[in-house]
């Protein structure tokens, strides 16, 4: 007796993709043909807002591939929808089903962020944190050099919970303090991104 | 201190984890020694708690009774910092107040670290006298950790800096 399945081959088993999709950004499920793009943008300058680490893997494009990769399950392209160019990447680090908390990290071409309207994949993304995957809080943490840069942002959404003095050096090899900060699901308004006509799909 | 033979600090062997294997869960402890409501960690999961990224640890005898284990961690030495793990019989705090110290000060001295961290759930370490005395607490993750039902249980974290052990001027030279 050979055996048969019991359901055409071409039906999908297991959960479906997840698209995000604003009006000027699009996420993608992280895919290897990103990553040459995000490889270029931490190339051109360290602009890293919220990385988890301070340390930056060596530039080479393998070796930070493989750094990406292990750094998350949950990791989304960035990608502006004008022109179609991979502008950064969302990703959901040292995530605790048990305790449903998860850390975030950002990587973004700064020169799109200083526009302003790539908040929206921040938007976004911690939409897909809390309301889809039903994580309770989520944690930001970050180099006091970063902290004063996202300042206004963080005082709007965020609770500063820790911090490390004099934790990690920066790129010029001072000691820097390094912060938690961090957002829990009762601060998030579920209906923001129905309201600002941005679709989860 | 009990009895009249010294309690001492001696490395850690293999057949630790059997009585690491019976205390996890009831003792006090730090963060790395943590688990979940009702987790039933494997062997595995232990040894690999014991001896993963795990450059010197001891453990606390009495004649030949264990009752602690104190564990330099996760060491990041271009940044001068590591974490400070701790497994502790909640009733030998007395005993125990001199061996961790003299622990910290072998790891100050052995080690060039600018400082030591450690996180503890709110409910699962009180601070051994030596060590409250120097530490200091850099701020705590609300709610962090799940404790069963709704229940969500506050996070500790602290920091031991070399020059507030020792008594020296601030600085971060590992020295």
């Amino acid at each position: 007796m050979s055996w048969v399945p019991s359901r055409p081959m071409s039906q999908t088993y297991g959960p479906t993709p997840v698209h995000l999709q604003g009006r000027w950004v699009v996420l993608e499920p992280l895919r290897r043909d990103h990553i040459e793009s995000i490889h270029c943008i931490l190339a051109e300058e360290p602009m890293t807002l919220l990385w988890p680490r301070s340390h930056m893997p060596s530039f080479e494009l393998r070796t930070l591939e493989n750094h990406i990769w292990q750094m998350a399950t949950l990791q989304y392209a960035v990608r502006e929808r004008s022109q179609g160019r991979v502008i950064g990447l969302m990703q959901g680090t040292d995530e605790s089903p048990r305790d449903r908390t998860i850390g975030l990290g950002i990587v973004m071409d700064s020169s799109f962020w200083r526009r302003g309207w790539p908040v929206e994949a921040l938007l976004l993304f911690l939409d897909f944190l809390f309301e889809v995957r039903g994580y309770r809080k989520v944690y930001f943490e970050m180099l006091d050099s970063t902290r004063r840069r996202a300042a206004g942002i963080l005082d709007l959404w965020t609770r500063k919970e820790v911090t490390f003095t004099r934790h990690h050096r920066n790129s010029l090899g001072e000691y820097e303090d390094w912060h938690v900060f961090s957002m829990g699901h009762r601060d998030w308004d579920p209906t923001l991104v129905e309201r600002l006509g941005l679709t989860r799909r | 201190m009990s009895g009249g033979t010294p309690l001492e600090l001696t490395n850690v062997q293999p057949s630790d984890l059997t009585w690491i294997s019976r205390v996890v869960g009831l003792w006090q402890r730090s963060g790395r020694w943590s688990f979940a409501l009702g987790a039933t960690p494997s062997p595995t999961k232990l040894s690999r708690l014991l001896w993963d990224d795990v450059p010197t640890q001891q453990v606390a005898r009495e004649d030949g009774a264990v009752f602690a284990l104190l564990q330099l961690a996760r060491p990041e030495l271009d940044d001068g910092i590591a974490k400070l793990e701790l497994l502790l019989a909640p009733d030998r705090f007395s005993d125990l107040d001199p061996l961790i110290g003299e622990f910290v000060a072998r790891m100050f001295h052995e080690y060039p670290l600018r400082k030591l961290c450690m996180t503890a759930a709110a409910d699962e370490l009180e601070l051994p006298p030596c060590l409250r005395a120097t530490v200091r607490w850099a701020g705590c993750l609300t709610d962090h950790r799940h404790r069963g039902g709704s229940r969500y249980v506050d996070w500790n974290v602290y920091e031991i800096w070399r020059h507030a052990w020792f008594g020296s001027e601030s600085g971060d030279e590992a020295s």
